[in-house]
């Protein structure tokens, strides 16, 4: 026992997407990315779509978040995602071609969709980032 | 009274409807798990979201256009009802109380039905309010809540309404689903107020622009959850309404069968006689 460990949840609307303990996460904020370790000071934060971190020992386990926020007290932290899927949930051709057919959308948008193109753009990277180790 | 063949038939047909009522009642039952395990998996969401909402909230006192009080003049209801029967009083006790509500005296009411059954409803009855049909809203998904909210929160921004109600039915249990009236908008943070969040927080970026991007979450969420209650509720509804449309068809068939036994026993017992009195006739010859 080295000292205190993080507990991790993340939930998003539909499910309790991952629950564990960890030695550090790295959070996407909505001001830059975050890093996470025991004993940080209570925080309440908005996120934006990217790459969530958790160290836990040697091994580190990376989950793709699509928006939301995260609270941080008492060593517990709670992501708040409007959507998030684990790694090995994640199929790479069907990223890849969503990739695809988003940037093909980026090319023929209108001012209106502009932000919905982006906003499948950020998804499909995250998703990509995840896992691309 | 009914001929033999015809109780034969009835008693055919009856019990072919119990099948399909018991078939109906065990896929009742089997989407009521599910949608009961998606109420029970919304609920950390839900907690979490409420914590956070009440901390800011405690910090700036209606400080937000969704917030905002107004005279109720011109409200948005939005009645959510199934799109089959079947299932008892689930549609009928909505629209009952919708209906009740339209009369309540509001200056000028939309009515949002989500559902065929409360379309059909208010397409018969022709009353004079303006409504919309939300197809996209008839399956609880996230990509559809969130759509809806963010419709009906632009419409009360944009003081097109002054408030949202929601009709649905509340899933309290399997045997009790209640009608319930939510208002959905504006949010009221009374029951918000005293949430557990540490005081000292640090808040990034900071607390307004996190309470703009919280309270919309707080109302899709509202409508995903309205939604999921309201699918577990109708799923509990059909599955009791079919249970005891099974139960009144055993007591049928028993009910016929004896009526049938009885018949054929009298028409034995008639032919028996009809032979005994034929032989002694002919032996007293």
């Amino acid at each position: 026992m080295s000292g205190a460990r993080l507990h991790l949840r993340v939930v998003s609307p539909e499910r309790l997407v991952l629950e564990t303990d960890a030695d550090r996460v790295a959070l996407p904020g909505a001001l830059g990315q975050l890093g996470i370790l025991p004993g940080h000071a209570a925080l309440i934060t908005a996120l934006r779509t990217g790459v969530l971190e958790i160290r836990s020992g040697g091994s580190v386990q990376r989950v793709a978040v699509f928006g939301g926020f995260a609270e941080v007290r008492e060593d517990a932290v709670t992501v708040l995602a409007d959507g998030a899927v684990l790694a090995e949930e994640i199929d790479r051709a069907a990223v890849l071609a969503e990739l695809a057919a988003a940037e093909a959308a980026l090319a023929t948008t209108t001012p209106e969709t502009l932000s919905a193109v982006r906003a499948r753009l950020e998804t499909a990277e995250a998703r990509l980032a995840v896992i691309r180790s | 009274m009914a001929s033999k063949a015809d109780l034969r038939r009835r008693i055919r047909s009856v019990k072919s409807t119990q099948q399909i009522t018991k078939a109906m009642k065990m896929v009742a039952a089997a989407k009521l798990r599910r949608a009961q395990q998606r109420i029970v998996e919304a609920r950390p969401y839900a907690a979490t979201l409420q914590g956070m909402l009440a901390s800011l909230v405690s910090r700036l006192p209606a400080a937000h256009p969704l917030l905002e009080q107004r005279p109720e003049r011109h409200v948005t209801l939005v009645a959510i009802t199934g799109d089959k029967g079947l299932c008892g009083a689930f549609n009928a006790n909505v629209l009952r109380e919708t209906y009740l509500l339209l009369r309540r005296g509001w200056e000028q009411v939309d009515l949002i039905l989500v559902g065929r059954k409360g379309a059909d409803f208010f397409r018969a009855r022709g009353v004079g309010v303006q409504a919309h049909h939300a197809d996209a809203m008839r399956h609880p998904s996230a990509a559809a809540a969130t759509a809806f909210a963010r419709d009906l929160a632009d419409r009360f921004a944009d003081r097109r309404t002054d408030a949202v109600y929601f009709v649905y039915n509340q899933f309290r249990s399997v045997i009790l689903q209640r009608v319930t009236v939510e208002r959905w908008l504006p949010v009221d943070t009374s029951d918000l107020v005293g949430g557990g969040v540490a005081p000292r927080c640090l808040l990034e970026p900071s607390a307004p622009s996190l309470l703009h991007r919280l309270l919309p979450r707080h109302l899709q969420f509202g409508v995903l959850r309205i939604q999921l209650d309201s699918a577990a509720a109708e799923h509990a509804a059909r599955m009791t309404a079919m249970d005891a449309a099974s139960k009144n068809a055993v007591e049928m068939i028993d009910r016929l069968t004896l009526t049938y036994n009885r018949l054929r026993q009298a028409s034995i017992t008639k032919e028996l006689i009809e032979i005994v009195s034929g032989a002694q006739a002919l032996a007293e010859r």
